[in-house]
């Protein structure tokens, strides 16, 4: 698509159409913000946030079922390829309390989505690597390395491990040059969001705020009139 | 990363967790002014809605902030387009010149047919527009801009507009004021008094809302580094507006013999401000924010009523303030339609009048009553319990002494940081919710009245409404502003698990209480942040919340219409654009609109 053809959103705009979209697909409380706050992080580093939160409500908009939490048995949670904006956090979590140990994420949608939440948890003494055969991640404070192939994943079973301390000097194998995006990169990225825009593809938009759409309630006369405390003509 | 803590590197969790937070608090850099005291008020006693409910304006509100700033650093505006016609429609555009840079503000006058004007937010049309951008616009960014501001929501901005704005003119003033002028008269001092404003705001937009820049961007290219200062620079801008507005269209008509407003009865007008439901979500929503600002503004007042003796000097600016207050008191009270209001209104003038013979030095107390220590406790404990009068009187003590409260004025901005701490046991979870949420754990929630309101927005225009749960549909989809219902749950869900478990392995199971842990984890060290009412109950009063908030801006005259929406005036009284380096200029305090403020 033609750049010129995208639709400008700012960050805040699509924070608040992701948190609502999430809520109307039926995230728990609580989770639809941290599922925003996920579509923005990876949007405003071109990460793909917005094909993310798309790929999540297509999903629930199919499924029709009830939301379940994943299952954690031993090291392995089953996600079953649901929603991976609704547990992101709920999983970094789960990391964080097994730390040191490695959980399997069966199934898991996005897993560039599990970024942000570990992003916004890792400490000076925390950090978390991702692996996804042989795509990785590393998450410090303060740090980000990430192979492009693992941006790109679409469903895959990830090895999360939450670990204390600092990450060790060859926490990830080398790599080819061009195969990884550093955190400067991404922080440039995220300037340039800041500063131009995101740019969506005017469908993709549309899908985006018809979701989040679902949180409101129908008019009615009797909340025309009243809901709001005035009369139609407030006026003087 | 626990509370408290910043992270070194913020840019890598910088999404949405920090766009109120101002430079001083992102570097973790705390107030250098006094100690505060220990004798802050408990939120027990603040955060009921009964006393957010009457708050006023101090100094450390927004605006007031805002003209001092522009004082202090020599703002300049400027016009850069005026392209009004006889009828004063067209545009008009402005560059205002501050230490950061050249900000723009553009506005955009319309013929509005009378049966149009409302100031809900579901209205499509209105008398005038505005934006406020991080440049002065171009000709061809005028064009863009006025394809798109004169239509608000349904319209676009872009990545250069930081505020969008709409604005009415008041029916009742503002032709008056244009005949008068016109004929060559002002126009009668009583009538500006008691309306205020010649147009009134129904909506004030900024940080990204309609693709406007995010306030991150404006905090870092416009300089507007306090939470909602875009926002009350564009109100401000509004009022110069309709100020030169109003002067043009007199000029047209009057031809040779108009006359232009003259300076006393400019400074008496403000911009009026129409506020709904809109604020009350965002004061549950931005617990930490809010927090934050009433934390100021009670360390403030701890501040002042610490001092040992008062000067003077101090004595005398008490009087002054009082005998301006009093007349403030008996404008607004001679114009409220709200009888509640109105009653309250008298009660705080007799007080008032009590405490003006208290401290008056010839007076029935010969002045005795601030000759003790710390005067300006004893003056507080005056007030009794009328919660009114008292909140009145800390705006008066808060103003006395800048000298000790002005550096609370970075410290409204607030990190905005809620994480869940996983590793956190049920049962110290637990013993924190009896700690902080006490006041919520005593309501009755089996009582149906108790859960009587539910909160949404809806399809028209996404307009926020509050809707009786039990008469009508919309409950499925209620906006979660229930905190005491909330948390009560919660309490009744963690008892039963074992108090050693973490607590992500309690959400795990139970991800439905996800926020309100969350919540209630993060807002541990945030003694302000709660609302320590039940804003679902059948009697809740939301224009309480609506006041609160409006104080915290700045504005004065609240004049509510219902129990759900108010209007108010922004700016009245403050120095115009060309007196913002004038000595006295910050003395804009319990404005009266029969005079200029400045002095006795």
């Amino acid at each position: 698509m033609n750049e010129a053809e995208r639709v400008r959103v700012s960050l805040a705009e699509l924070r608040t159409a992701a948190s609502r979209a999430l809520t109307g697909a039926g995230a728990p409380a609580g989770a639809e913000r941290d599922g925003a706050r996920s579509v923005v992080w990876l949007e405003s580093r071109r990460l793909r946030g917005a094909a993310a939160l798309l790929s999540d409500l297509r999903l629930r908009a199919v499924s029709g079922r009830a939301v379940r939490p994943p299952i954690l048995a031993g090291n392995r949670a089953d996600l079953a390829g649901g929603p991976i904006l609704f547990w992101g956090s709920t999983l970094i979590e789960a990391a964080i309390l097994e730390a040191g140990t490695a959980i399997v994420l069966e199934g898991c949608r996005s897993p560039r989505a599990l970024l942000p939440e570990a992003a916004a948890q890792a400490e000076p003494g925390l950090h978390f690597t991702m692996q996804a055969g042989a795509s990785r991640a590393l998450v410090a404070n303060g740090s980000l390395t990430l192979d492009r192939s693992f941006a790109d994943l679409e469903t895959a079973d990830v090895r999360l491990v939450a670990a204390p301390g600092r990450p060790p000097p060859a926490a990830l194998p080398p790599a080819a040059p061009g195969a990884r995006l550093s955190v400067r990169e991404l922080d440039e990225r995220r300037r340039a969001s800041l500063a131009n825009g995101l740019r969506l593809a005017p469908g993709d938009w549309r899908e985006i705020r018809e979701a989040a759409a679902r949180i409101l309630v129908p008019a009615t006369e009797r909340s025309h009139s009243r809901g709001a405390g005035a009369e139609v003509d407030d006026g003087e | 990363m626990r509370k408290g803590d910043l992270p070194p590197n913020g840019h890598l969790l910088g999404d949405g967790l920090d766009q109120h937070l101002p430079d001083e608090a992102r570097r973790g850099v705390r107030s250098a002014g006094p100690a505060a005291p220990a004798a802050l008020r408990p939120p027990a006693e603040v955060m009921r809605l009964s006393r957010l409910g009457r708050f006023h304006p101090t100094r450390l509100s927004f605006a007031r902030v805002l003209v001092r700033r522009m004082a202090r650093e020599g703002w300049r505006i400027e016009p850069a387009v005026r392209g009004l016609d006889d009828d004063g429609y067209g545009r008009a555009a402005y560059r205002v010149h501050t230490p950061a840079g050249v900000l723009g503000f553009a506005a955009f006058s319309h013929h509005l047919d009378p049966a149009d004007r409302t100031d809900r937010v579901i209205a499509e049309r209105w008398d005038a527009s505005f934006v406020l951008t991080l440049e002065p616009p171009s000709p061809s960014d005028l064009e863009r801009l006025h394809t798109n501001v004169p239509r608000q929501e349904a319209g676009r901005c872009g990545a250069g507009e930081i505020v969008l704005s709409r604005a009415n003119r008041s029916v009742r003033l503002f032709d008056s004021v244009v005949d008068s002028l016109a004929a060559g008269r002002q126009p009668s001092r009583r009538e500006i008094g008691r309306v205020g404003y010649l147009m009134r705001t129904t909506a004030v937009y900024g940080n990204g809302k309609f693709g406007l820049a995010d306030f991150e961007e404006a905090r870092r290219r416009g300089g507007l580094t306090l939470p909602f200062q875009a926002e009350m620079l564009a109100v401000y801008l509004v009022r110069h507006f309709s100020l030169e507005l109003i002067d043009h269209l007199a000029a047209r008509r009057g031809r040779r013999r108009a006359a232009a407003l003259d300076r006393t009865r400019r400074r008496a007008l403000g911009v009026g401000n129409a506020t709904g439901l809109g604020m009350a979500p965002f004061l549950v929503n931005h617990p930490q924010l809010i927090g934050g600002w009433i934390h100021g503004r009670e360390t403030a007042l701890a501040r002042v009523k610490a001092v040992e003796r008062a000067a003077p000097a101090k004595l005398a600016r008490f009087r002054v303030l009082l005998a301006r207050a009093r007349t403030h008191v008996a404008e607004w009270r001679a114009e409220v339609g709200d009888a509640a209001l109105g009653r309250r209104l008298g009660a705080v003038a007799e007080r008032l009048a009590e405490i003006d013979r208290a401290t008056a030095p010839a007076g029935d107390g010969g002045g005795t009553l601030l000759s003790g220590r710390r005067p300006w406790a004893a003056l507080a404990a005056r007030a009794g319990d009328d919660a009114e009068t008292e909140e009145l009187l800390n705006s008066i003590l808060i103003e006395l002494y800048p000298e000790r409260v002005d550096d609370l004025e970075t410290a409204t901005g607030s990190e905005e940081r809620e994480e869940v701490r996983a590793a956190m046991p049920v049962g110290a979870l637990r013993r924190t919710i009896e700690d902080q949420y006490g006041w919520a754990l005593e309501m009755d929630f089996d009582r149906p009245d108790s859960r009587a309101l539910f909160w949404y927005y809806s399809e028209e225009k996404e307009e926020p409404r509050l809707g009786f749960r039990y008469e009508e549909p919309g409950e499925d989809r209620e906006l979660r502003l229930g905190i005491a219902h909330r948390v009560t749950e919660l309490k009744q869900a963690l008892d039963r698990e074992d108090p050693a478990m973490p607590a992500g392995r309690f959400l795990l199971a139970n991800p439905g209480f996800r926020r309100i842990v969350r919540r209630v984890q993060s807002l541990e060290d945030c003694p302000y942040a709660e609302i320590r009412d039940n804003l679902l109950d059948r009697d809740c009063e939301p224009v309480d919340m609506l006041r609160c908030k409006l104080s915290m801006l700045g504005a004065s005259r609240f004049d509510p219409k219902s129990l759900l929406w108010t209007r108010v005036t922004f700016f009245q009284g403050a120095p115009l654009a060309d007196e913002l380096q004038d000595p006295g200029a910050d003395d804009w305090a319990f404005a009266t609109t029969g005079a200029r403020t400045t002095g006795p």
